[in-house]
Order: structure tokens, then sequence, then C-alpha cells
């Protein structure tokens, strides 16, 4: 019955057809508006050669209120809980409906490169990560190398 | 300095296609913001219903944008395509019809010669089903918000489309300020004829919105 808006349909189509590199979004086959995604871990990062996946749904308001998406595989950044909620302005008070999923998702990528401990949703890994950030990198690294890779 | 590269380039862009970053189709009904951004006009309604900001930079939305929408292309209503030689459709508001802007009467159109019961449309940012049967717009989180529809001969008596009046009243070129000193005399009171008609919009939230925050501002 509810169709889906052309918007939808017109950001999907570019998403195949020019693709973000180092990022894949595609549409479930049973529901468009539930996207699986992998994002590939930036370079000169702790998360670098690890694949992360991540889901994307658009609510049934989407452009006028935000994607939800979060993180299935498990990741180890001061700004992403265990449950794979990421804390991101644009995702709550920031959205606006010019942004796409694409540039979300690209805001997602850039957000591997720049922890920010300052703002953080997983606590202990803020901490460590202002107190001791070699020891916070070594583990990002390291959950990288367990969860992210050759899976 | 980015942000006026940005501008421009949005402009540019809007002179070739003049696509909208909303709805990401073809500008129906263009609206110029101050800031220089361009959006269809319910495109802009659905936003500013929410956050009174531009959707490109985030700049304050001024009141009078909204009321007094900067139109970049004149609203001619009787050039709009017409269904089955002569059909269009239209939503009642407070004192009369408004023909539905072009997008929604076509999905409008599809559904009703599929034989569709009902279907979801996004109108200015919010989602209302539409039953066919009864001839009802219905905003879908708050059901209670009804209007009647009718799909009618296109020239039947009505106030404008999709919260516009006809251009001969309300377009003028390079004019920011869109309704002519002849609709002073036409309209007896204006300030609350223009207001009125305004929340006969796809929006009335806007409108409380707004005369909230003209109490507000007192």
């Amino acid at each position: 019955m509810a169709s889906l808006p052309r918007r939808i349909i017109k950001e999907t189509q570019r998403l195949m057809q020019e693709p973000v590199p180092g990022i894949s979004a595609v549409p479930d086959d049973s529901n468009a508006r539930y996207f699986h995604v992998i994002v590939t871990g930036p370079e000169d990062s702790p998360f670098e050669g690890g694949l992360f996946k991540l889901e994307l749904f658009l609510p049934e308001d989407y452009p006028m209120s935000a994607p939800k998406v979060r993180f299935i595989t498990k990741i180890y950044h001061p700004n992403i809980d265990r449950l794979g909620r990421i804390c991101l302005d644009i995702l709550k008070d920031k959205w606006s409906p010019a942004l796409q999923i694409r540039t979300v998702l690209l805001s997602i990528q850039a957000l591997l490169s720049a922890p920010n401990p300052d703002d953080p949703l997983a606590n202990d890994v803020a901490e460590l990560w202002k107190v001791n950030e070699s020891e916070a990198i070594r583990n990002a690294k390291e959950w990288t190398r367990r969860y992210a890779m050759d899976n | 300095m980015a942000e006026s590269i940005e501008i421009v380039e949005q402009i540019d862009k809007c002179n070739f296609n003049r696509e909208c970053a909303v709805c990401l189709q073809k500008c129906v009904h263009p609206v110029q913001l101050p800031c220089g951004h361009v959006f269809c006009f319910l495109c802009l309604k659905g936003f500013a219903n929410q956050n009174r900001k531009c959707a490109m930079c985030r700049q304050e939305i001024p009141r009078d944008s909204i009321d007094q929408p900067h139109l970049l292309e004149p609203v001619l209503i009787d050039k709009l395509e017409t269904f089955d030689d002569g059909y269009q459709w239209f939503y009642e508001g407070r004192n009369g019809w408004w023909q539905y802007d072009e997008r929604t009467s076509k999905d409008l159109e599809v559904s009703y010669k599929n034989n569709e019961k009902t279907s979801e449309l996004l109108i200015a940012g919010c989602l209302y089903i539409i039953d066919l049967e009864n001839m009802l717009q219905i905003r879908r989180n708050d059901p209670s918000r009804r209007r009647r529809i009718k799909r009618d001969y296109s020239t039947v008596p009505r106030k404008g489309v999709a919260g516009l009046h006809q251009s001969s009243q309300t377009f003028h070129v390079n004019d920011n300020v869109a309704t002519s000193s002849k609709d002073s005399t036409v309209n007896a009171s204006t300030a609350n004829a223009d207001s009125t008609e305004a929340e006969d919009g796809d929006t009335d939230d806007l409108e409380r919105q707004l005369r909230g925050i003209i109490l507000h501002d007192h």
C-alpha cells in the first residue's frame, strides 16, 4: 500500500550508479527502507583494513527525520557504544533533509578517522582514549582484527 | 567563503534543472530563501515546519519567506496539466477548495486509475492517508485531522494551488514581497485573509507555529 517515495528511489539508484568509495549500501530485498551497509575502515586510522557492517533504516517521514543507523560489527570507538549506536550530531539535532544516505555514511566514515572522546557514548572507551591514547588505539586495532576482518 | 561558492553553485544548478535538495526532483513552485537556496514550496514548508532553518546552510528562515514566498516561477494554475481532458484534484480548505500541486495530483490520479481504495502520500513533510472511497485526506499520525478531497473539472472555483494563489495576484518578478498592493484592495482585511489562506495549505502546524512566534514576539 505504502509506495516508496521518489526521493528514496532516486537515492537508491544513485547509490548503485555512483557508489561512494569505501562504502556500500544495498537495500534489503524485502524492505526497500532497510539498507545493508559496509564501511571500510579509513586509512591511517586504527580501523584500517576492517570491514564494518552497519544497518540503516529510513523512517516513515524520511527525509524530514534522520535515518536510523547502527554498527552491527563490534567496534572500539569512543562515540559508538556496545550496541553499535552512534553519537553523531547529524543523526540527531543537526539532521537536515538536504543530507542523504550517502552523506550520512561519509560522516560515519569520517568519525572513524576522528574519534571524539570529549563527546562520548562509550564512557570506558572514551576514558581510556583520553588518559592513554596509545593503549586505546591498540585496543581499537585489536578489535578491528578480531571482529572486522575475514568474516 | 565556502558558503558563497556553494550558493553560487546552487543557483547555477537551479538555473539548469532546478533540482530540489529535499525531494531530489525538479522543483515544483520553486521558492528562493534570502540565503539564495531554492526549494519546492511544499518541501520548504515541510522542513520549515520542523525547524525554521535552511536545509542547505542552516540560516534562519524569516517568517515572510513562507507567508509571502519569493517564487521564481509564476503560479499559472490554468496551465497545469489536467487528467482525462479537464479533471484535477482538490482538497478543501477553510474557505474553499485548493488544487493539489502537480506532483501530488499525478500520484492521486495513478492511485485512482489503479482503483486503489487508499494510498499514502508524503505532502510537505507529513504522511497522509488518502481514502479514495470516502474521498478524504487523513493525517497519518493524527487521524482527527482530515480534509475532504475531490476530483473535479479544473474549471471549478478554487483558491489556488497547494496554498499558493494564482500568479496574477501574487507573482512579481524581482520582488521579495510577493503580494501586490492590488491585493489589499481585493481583500478587505489583507493580513488576516492572507494568514487564514496560508493555513489552508498543507501544513496547518506551520501557521500555528508562526502565530505562536508572533505572540511570543510581543
